[in-house]
């Protein structure tokens, strides 16, 4: 094999990390009870050569581990930063235990080496994690009440398990794999989301072929690989298939895998429980409904607040969410509303992405928001092409579009929103023959371009003249009335109230001088003074 | 003692304390340098978020009981945000808005004693020897709204352009009868001071929706007549964590006070001496459990944000010669009512809560023709301009437009009485403020005053049910919007207050 470069050298060194570890963990750990042993038996120190090839092969495996990470097919992941950073240190400190022992005390040399093996320990244990995956090592005291849980929504002691690849298949595939085999990335030139794709392969050659072993098929055989082999699928950052779903591919492919018609499971077999809920709800057909079971995911909304976007329940013990881009407007571009809207797209029910980067792209992640009430996408790149991905939708009832590039084209897609009831679109560069049109076209809908609401004075009165004419002037508030104090009303008891009557507060009506109680019952008789004369002729009467 | 409205100081130390004691425990078991890193990581990007964001669910402001706890309104909002414009001196209602042709005929006569019906009187006009009535000068027209028209005096010709918004109340009454206790009960819902401003319990019960601003924006306009003092504790947050203060914006030099970095500081230098300080001041939290070091950490870490969001805010170059033009000549001038309101719309369309605009100089006592349109002149065009530019935007329905002075003013004359000159004095018993957006009635007049627009006769409307109507806009029912403060649960609206449904959309 010709070798092009160092560098291809240096990555086959890097390859070699997986053995080259082991090494400094069997000689340190042998050190340690080497000189357990030779302290209780009051013997020297270990030889120096010994120490030499542990401090080596530390150093060795460190090295080697950091330029595995380069690696492309390793993703940057706290736990791999972890490793990495403690593995340095454990080199570090098997370099100083070398020291010690050549020019240092014994007891010295003696706690570092302590010291190197106490780092050393979760360095290997996290480096374990990335390879067979988290909670590796203690899977087994969790595994029982896993499969108990499995028991209880699977039929007992059926011996015959059916599936199929609409209901089983598919899900494994939508859970594990079409995140890279799929309408986002094609890695390798496979894609996994449909019974054709599978079929035709990939760029490796076929996924499934019929009859061979199943172990012999290419996409078993992958999942069967060691985790450490760089051949092995899903790759090992990301999340692992579980024993029953094995079993399920393997009887799958058993059977030749049939995309139509069901198949057995082996004996013994259970059926994988549904591992990733949001894909279960596709053929949801009330999303409002759907939603209300749990709430959108507390990392997605962490992502979420972590860019500076509000979120907040539309109403208390609500799970719908209101999500505004005010804060991070200038740097909220479609890579990032894709990044963190998908993982809540369930929840949201009013989205403001006003003034900020995005284009039509965005419109169209937009677009598969199901409970979607109101959405402002003001002041932005948008289009009328990218207006188009809403059409259709049919719980978007207010929609902002003021100051974004669209033409006329756009009623036919505002024609087909059936739940609009309000839209702004207001120095968006419709035409004014096309507003026209549109306000036709939707009668029902309040459209608002700026050219809305505008009060125009009905009257005005004249020129205000100041004059003091007594004439003009109500004779209840008049205080040229108070003369009347003098003269006896006709009534001795208050016509509105029945009390008792004060001369203070007589008034002239129909040149009857009529009392009153307080200075609030004149106002109420002559709202209505037939009604309270009929007591009048009632109280004479009497 | 779940409910986080109750505030209870022994259980908030409580809750405090079982904090403290967590992360002792974690410190202890992570012993090595690496658990350390870890908690101090924990710790750093706990403080660089904004606690107020998801309202209801816990969060370390909740755990923190009182400090920046965002309760969230109580049921589905109309409004989100709110433009006070506060007419600072009161403003006559007589002259603006209180339509009384009958009064031209009174030129000059006493108030009838019935009227005025035992009404104290300011130490400006007790010692005067009549009252004689001054029907206002100036011509009315009637605007176009949802009811049988808006009557608005010939000084707000802009504004009646908007009448079809505008939710007019003209029967306000207020307890006070001098500016610095009125403009108190109207910001605090109290004549003494000490209690939180509208704004602040808004911040405190809406939180923040854009976390590189502050949630409580105060902008002062210099008006042209007599103007009052204006205490800064009119934005003041009481006894409310101090982080819910109104951050006042300045006209001249920095918008905001110290927030440029001096000469030779970079943002790094400026990020590593915020790193340093945050952590001696969590290590005195960790000591003295003091709230208040919460809030300063807070506040440190906003203002770091603001460096970079507030001159974007404030730089007008972004906006088109139309809008510039529709909000006035005044507009690049700052600290103008006209650049105020724009950028009370800018406020808004980031997402600020609660944008208060400060207009000085009301108080008309003399030589009131001339400076009333003076006054109006220069509010009328640009808050008709705010509110279609809302509008337009989509940003009216969910933004509440609040115009209010603190009082109104007398329909008798303070001082000499002419046929081309009046002056007016304070006047408690009814006024006239309005409205627009945010679940207000649009286009309707609430509430009537007698033919002499001194007493109400129909409607009244205090200035606590004005506070409950507005928090109910914003989602808040104002009997709950509650702080417990020396052994009570205080509230916006004290023991008072109704909502007034038909004032709602």
């Amino acid at each position: 094999m010709p070798i092009d470069s160092a560098s291809e050298l240096l990555s086959v060194f890097g390859r070699m990390h997986p053995l080259i570890l082991h090494l400094p963990i069997g000689i340190l750990i042998g050190l340690v009870m080497l000189e357990c042993v030779n302290t209780l038996r009051r013997q020297p120190v270990a030889p120096a050569f010994l120490v030499f090839f542990a401090s080596v092969s530390a150093c060795l495996a460190a090295a080697s581990g950091v330029v595995l990470h380069n690696d492309p097919s390793y993703s940057a992941s706290e736990v791999l930063k972890l490793h990495e950073q403690l593995g340095i240190a454990t080199a570090a400190c098997s370099i100083v235990v070398f020291l010690l022992r050549i020019f240092g005390a014994r007891t010295m040399y003696r706690w570092a080496l302590a010291l190197t093996v106490i780092v050393m320990i979760p360095t290997g244990h996290f480096g374990a994690e990335m390879t067979h995956g988290k909670g590796f090592l203690f899977k087994p005291l969790v595994e029982p009440k896993e499969s108990m849980s499995a028991n209880q929504t699977t039929p007992e002691g059926g011996s015959l398990i059916l599936a199929s690849y609409e209901l089983h298949i598919q899900h494994f595939f939508e859970a594990k794999c079409n995140m890279c085999h799929g309408d986002r990335k094609v890695k390798g030139g496979l894609r996994t989301d449909s019974p054709e794709a599978l079929l035709a392969g990939g760029d490796g050659g076929p996924a499934i072929e019929t009859g061979i072993s199943p172990e012999d098929q290419e996409l078993l055989h992958r999942i069967l690989l060691p985790i450490d082999d760089d051949d092995h699928m899903p790759p090992d950052h990301k999340a692992q298939p579980s024993e029953l779903e094995i079993q399920l591919i393997r009887a799958w492919l058993a059977a030749g895998a049939p995309f139509e018609n069901e198949f057995e499971l082996a004996e013994g077999a259970k059926l994988p429980l549904p591992t990733n809920p949001a894909n279960e709800s596709e053929g949801a057909t009330d999303p409002e409904e759907e939603s209300a079971a749990h709430a959108a995911p507390e990392a997605a909304l962490s992502a979420m607040r972590k860019h500076l976007v509000h979120v907040q329940p539309v109403e208390v013990g609500s799970k719908m969410l209101w999500v505004d881009f005010a804060a991070p407007a200038n740097t909220t571009d479609d890579a990032i509303v894709l990044e963190l809207i998908t993982p809540t797209i369930k929840w949201i029910s009013d989205l403001s992405l006003a003034r900020t980067q995005i284009t039509d792209a965005s419109v169209e992640i937009i677009s598969t928001i199901p409970a979607l009430v109101r959405l402002d996408l003001r002041e932005t790149r948008v289009t009328t092409s990218g207006l188009a991905y809403l059409a259709g939708h049919d719980h978007l009832r207010e929609l902002i579009v003021s100051r974004t590039h669209l033409n006329d084209a756009v009623i036919e897609t505002l024609g087909q929103l059936p739940a609009l009831e309000r839209l702004w679109i207001w120095d968006a560069g419709i035409t004014t023959e096309g507003l026209a049109t549109l306000r036709k076209a939707m009668p029902e809908v309040h459209i608002d371009a700026g050219d809305v609401g505008i009060s125009v004075a009905l009257e005005t009165e004249e020129t205000p003249k100041l004059t003091n004419d007594a004439s003009q002037v109500d004779p209840a508030l008049d205080p040229e009335t108070n003369s009347l104090t003098t003269q006896n009303p006709v009534n001795s008891i208050c016509l509105v109230s029945g009390n008792v009557i004060d001369p203070q507060f007589n008034l002239l009506h129909d040149g009857k001088v009529i009392g009153f109680c307080c200075p609030n019952c004149p106002k109420t008789f002559q709202a209505n003074p037939a009604k309270f004369l009929a007591k009048l002729e009632t109280e004479n009467d009497g | 003692m779940t409910d986080p409205h109750t505030n209870d100081p022994l259980r908030e130390r409580e809750l405090l304390l079982t904090r403290r004691r967590f992360f002792r425990k974690a410190g202890a078991t992570l012993s090595t340098g690496l658990g350390a890193l870890a908690m101090q990581s924990l710790l750093g990007r706990e403080l660089g978020a904004n606690p107020a964001t998801l309202a209801g669910l816990p969060n370390k402001a909740g755990a923190m009981g009182s400090s920046a706890l965002p309760l969230g309104p109580h049921f589905k909002p109309k409004a989100k945000r709110v433009i006070y414009m506060h007419m600072e001196g009161a403003p006559s209602h007589l002259d603006l808005y209180d339509y009384k042709p009958g009064l031209r005929q009174r030129f000059d006569q006493d108030l009838p004693d019935s009227i005025r019906d035992g009404q104290r009187l300011t130490g400006m006009t007790s010692g005067q020897a009549r009252f004689p009535v001054a029907p206002s000068i100036f011509q009315f027209s009637r605007y176009e709204n949802n009811q049988n028209g808006l009557w608005l005096s010939e000084l707000l010709p802009h504004t009646g352009s908007v009448a079809k918004e505008i939710c007019m109340i003209n029967s306000m009454h207020t307890e006070a009868i001098n500016h610095e206790p009125a403009i108190t009960f109207f910001q605090t819902g109290n004549q003494q001071p000490g209690r939180p401003s509208f704004g602040s319990w808004m911040s405190y019960g809406l939180g923040s929706a854009n976390a590189n601003l502050p949630t409580f924006v105060v902008m002062i306009t210099q008006g042209t007549g007599n103007m009052q003092a204006l205490s800064a504790r009119f934005w003041g947050s009481g006894f409310l964590p101090s982080e819910h203060q109104g951050c006042k914006m300045r006209a001249g030099g920095d918008p905001v006070l110290y927030l440029s970095d001096p000469d030779g500081v970079t943002r790094e230098d400026r990020r590593r001496m915020l790193d340093l300080v945050g952590e001696l001041n969590e290590r005195e939290y960790e000591r003295s459990l003091d709230p208040e070091v919460q809030a300063r950490i807070s506040q440190y870490e906003m203002a770091y944000r603001m460096q970079m969001s507030v001159p974007e805010l404030t730089d007008f170059s972004d906006e088109d010669e139309a809008t510039l033009e529709m909000y006035g000549p005044d507009v690049k001038k700052p600290g103008s009512y006209a650049s105020n309101c724009l950028m009370a719309r800018r406020l808004a369309e980031r997402g600020v809560r609660f944008i208060q605009l400060y207009m000085r100089g009301w108080d008309q006592l003399g030589n009131l023709p001339n400076e009333l349109r003076a006054q109006a002149g220069t509010v009328d065009q640009p808050q008709a301009a705010l509110i279609k530019d809302l509008k337009r935007r989509g940003l009216l329905d969910d933004t509440l437009v609040l115009w209010a002075g603190e009082f109104g003013r007398t329909v008798y004359s303070q001082g000499q009485l002419t046929k081309t000159n009046y002056g007016r004095d304070h006047h408690p018993r009814a006024f006239s403020v309005w409205a627009a957006g945010g679940g207000m009635n649009p286009g309707i007049s609430f509430g009537k005053t007698d033919d002499f627009g001194y007493n109400i006769v129909e409607n009244p409307v205090s200035v606590h049910d004005l506070h409950a109507t507005l928090l109910h806009c914003l989602g808040f029912d104002h009997e709950r919007l509650g702080y417990r403060h020396q052994g009570r649960d205080m509230r916006l609206t004290d023991v008072f207050g109704d909502v007034r449904k038909e004032l709602l959309a």
